[in-house]
């Protein structure tokens, strides 16, 4: 019952996934559908586990005063506001009512004012404050973050990339002909000294293109080739029941 | 152009999220971890609103409550309504795991998760790893020119593009020596070793490449963030024209 019946279900669901695509008839094609709707609530459902025990392990750092709680607290009412925003935020659509009439326009902004659209949800148009939340805090935030992310990759390599050898240098020297090829004033630069006085030299561009289709591509490839195949194998483990991460994190 | 009191504010706070977020640079801060911590909050959020919308109001609730209504007239709608029950019990199930004493019923639908996943990716993973890979490499090598047309800038050699037909010897021998570099059954040692070494040189290159097209796609993040800041910030919000 612990053991059997969840390796019985992992391995009957892969084995009609593989069977399905196979075997396109019409009730199976069908099956894949509803499925994959399975798959979509139920992982909807993981989300919650997620999340509340994000809330959980914030709410234990504020409710003991650790250290740094405030933050934790922070996390809680930002997750608060925009959830009832996005979830709950119908209150606030947006009135309709043929323009110029003044008196209809007033009205509708009375009732609109207080009508529960549940629907509206996370439709910017519909609910203004879950756009607003969206636009102003959340898309600046994240932009930011992830474009410190630069700042990161650069200060790495500052520390990792040194052409202490061939294979160093061709990493270093690779990287810098990508970022400088994509930064258009060094190209120009490059063109203007020395692409448009000696025509064998290509423009950067051009060296730049060349190192993301065929070298770029190769190792690609190369790695391509090799994660196919041990995820293949991995999935093949799992379907026979050799490896069992559906087991993990509970206790017999 | 005219802004709204909600859009002035809006912008405000957007800038100084993006200074508390860029503060970071100089060290780590309280202004940045208020970012950092509300940008957790707000990401967990706006998921939860996403799910409870586009799954469980959309895909449970809205289906469940018309096939409830029309289950008296038409039996075949008692089939939706437990298409929405069942993956809803199978979704409270993983909750179990919050008591540890019954936390293995939530093997079931994780079981269900990843048996499905893994059964839609085998094929996935054929069709998009391994097939496109061994489809690429099967083209020809050299490539022909049509004598008929003529290009100037081309090195030639008969009707040869000779960096055409380079490149793609790069490409074709690059794949196979990666590969070589990967297979450690056999020693890397001879001809067979330099044979590898070339696959490194391919992997370093791709690599380098790699990392150089990711820290300018940072970059035209971080560019789009200073757009904001002149544009909408400074000249939209803050009213002052900046040269330029």
């Amino acid at each position: 019952m612990r053991k059997q019946v969840p390796f019985l279900i992992a391995t009957i669901m892969g084995l009609a996934m593989v069977v399905q695509f196979f075997v396109p008839a019409h009730g199976l094609v069908e099956m894949q559908a509803i499925v994959l709707l399975y798959g979509r609530i139920i992982g909807a459902f993981a989300l919650i586990l997620g999340i509340v025990s994000l809330i959980r392990v914030n709410w234990v750092r504020v409710k003991r005063k650790s250290e740094n709680w405030p933050y934790a607290l922070i996390t809680i009412i930002g997750f608060i506001i925009m959830f009832l925003a996005g979830g709950f935020g119908g209150f606030f659509i947006e009135p309709e009512a043929p323009a110029g009439e003044a008196e209809a326009v007033a009205a509708a902004d009375e009732a609109a004012a207080w009508d529960f659209d549940f629907g509206a949800g996370i439709d910017q148009e519909r609910n203004p404050v879950f756009g607003w939340l969206f636009n102003y805090v959340f898309v600046p935030m994240d932009a930011t973050i992830f474009a410190l992310l630069a700042f990161y990759v650069a200060s790495a390599a500052y520390r990792a990339m040194r052409a202490r050898d061939l294979t160093a240098g061709l990493l270093l020297g690779a990287a810098v002909i990508v970022m400088l090829g994509r930064a258009s004033l060094a190209s120009f630069w490059w063109d203007q000294l020395l692409s448009s006085r000696i025509d064998i030299i290509p423009t950067l561009g051009e060296i730049t293109e060349w190192l993301m289709v065929y070298p770029n591509t190769a190792a690609k490839r190369g790695v391509y080739f090799g994660v196919g195949l041990a995820a293949l194998g991995q999935a093949i483990r799992i379907l026979v029941g050799l490896e069992r991460p559906y087991m993990a994190g509970t206790s017999d | 152009m005219e802004m709204t009191t909600a859009e002035l504010i809006g912008i405000w706070v957007a800038a100084a999220l993006t200074f508390c977020a860029l503060s970071f640079l100089y060290k780590d801060n309280p202004f940045y971890q208020v970012a950092e911590s509300l940008f957790v909050g707000v990401s967990a959020g706006y998921g939860a609103a996403f799910v409870l919308h586009q799954v469980i109001y959309q895909d449970v609730i809205i289906p469940l409550s018309v096939s409830v209504q029309v289950v008296s007239e038409e039996p075949s709608a008692l089939l939706q309504v437990a298409n929405r029950i069942l993956p809803c019990i199978l979704g409270l199930m993983i909750l179990a795991r919050f008591f540890p004493s019954i936390g293995w019923i939530s093997r079931w639908p994780l079981a269900f998760i990843i048996g499905y996943g893994t059964g839609f990716n085998v094929m996935f993973i054929i069709q998009t790893f391994l097939l496109p890979q061994i489809y690429g490499m099967v083209k020809p090598l050299v490539e022909v020119a049509d004598p008929t047309v003529t290009t100037p800038d081309v090195v030639m050699i008969g009707n040869v593009p000779l960096m055409a037909t380079i490149s793609n010897l790069v490409l074709f021998v690059g794949v196979l020596a990666v590969i070589a570099y990967f297979f450690f059954s056999k020693p890397h040692t001879g001809a067979y070793g330099k044979f590898t070494k070339f696959g490194v040189w391919m992997l370093m290159l791709g690599f380098g490449a790699t990392y150089g097209n990711t820290v300018m796609a940072r970059m035209s993040l971080l560019i789009g963030r200073i757009q904001f800041l002149l544009d909408d910030w400074i000249q939209g919000a803050m009213g002052i024209n900046l040269p330029g």
